[in-house]
């Protein structure tokens, strides 16, 4: 008897065989509240959800930075009068990612509920949050419109939210 | 932020490991500034062993570079991937420092001949 169909691979599954892949863990999300040093746990969560999803190293890089990018925006300028360590007037203060991953497409979604914010609007240029930093405004969204594939910004009931989508084209899994 | 520092033939070789991003950045450009004031005036920054560095990773780029300029010193780059080459392009960075595909060529402009 010939075996037509079963056992066929999936085209858009990764190329590689990997113990790792958890296909019912396609989505993941954090909190963390509006300080600097929380940046580490997006990182970690990125990392978790990477490798459980088989995601390629290249592309967790470049959402690892262009979450760094817009999390270090929303708590460096979305709560006027705190200083970076995040003293904040609500104790409900916080920022969400999640994170979705469908074959071929990884999303993150950034909500907060600073002040209307659209990271997406330039820059002043003479905007400097230290003394000790350079005067270069805007860089960092320039990063994440160039690494993500798409970057969408709305506001609905004074919350902020960012989505960033990144295709994963099959090339970038190596084969082994 | 891990990084190796090493001395060769009058240079100083930094090489960071990681991610130079939001976390990373201020110890990254700490302890650069420690070795110029410590008298490294011939610097290499051997980025190879870096994931990625973002636009506070860039900004320290740029701090340490004014710092040993204050210094009458030198910076090199070098082992930069392709990736964060990519990146630097769309900063504008790429003309701003002296950058080397490898560090033996790294260390030769570095030292100044």
């Amino acid at each position: 008897m010939t075996n037509k169909t079963a056992g066929k691979p999936d085209p858009r599954a990764p190329a590689r065989a990997s113990g790792g892949f958890r296909p019912e863990m396609w989505e993941t999300a954090a909190r963390i509240s509006n300080r600097l040093d929380e940046l580490t746990k997006i990182v970690c969560m990125v990392e978790r959800f990477g490798a459980a999803r088989d995601i390629p190293r290249a592309i967790l890089n470049d959402l690892n930075l262009a979450l760094d990018e817009v999390l270090n925006n929303i708590v460096s300028h979305g709560y006027p009068g705190d200083d970076l360590s995040g003293h904040h007037g609500s104790s409900n203060a916080g920022i969400t990612v999640r994170l979705r991953h469908d074959p071929g497409l990884l999303r993150a979604e950034i909500e907060d509920d600073s002040i209307a914010f659209n990271p997406l609007t330039p820059r002043p240029l003479n905007e400097a949050v230290s003394p000790r930093q350079p005067k270069i405004g805007g860089l960092g969204i320039r990063f994440v419109l160039g690494l993500m594939d798409e970057v969408a910004y709305d506001r609905t009931d004074g919350r902020n939210r960012l989505r960033l989508t990144k295709r994963i084209p099959l090339s970038s899994y190596h084969a082994e | 932020m891990e990084m190796t520092v090493d001395l060769y033939d009058g240079v100083t070789i930094a090489g960071p490991k990681g991610r130079i991003d939001t976390a990373g950045a201020g110890p990254f450009a700490d302890q650069l500034a420690d070795q110029i004031r410590a008298g490294a005036r011939n610097l290499l920054i051997d980025l190879q062993q870096v994931l990625y560095i973002s636009s506070a990773g860039i900004r320290a780029l740029l701090i340490t570079a004014r710092l040993i300029d204050q210094h009458q010193g030198k910076l090199v780059l070098s082992g930069i991937s392709p990736e964060i080459m990519r990146v630097f392009a769309m900063g504008g960075m790429t003309s701003v420092f002296t950058i080397c595909p490898t560090r033996e060529d790294g260390v030769r402009i570095a030292r100044g001949n």
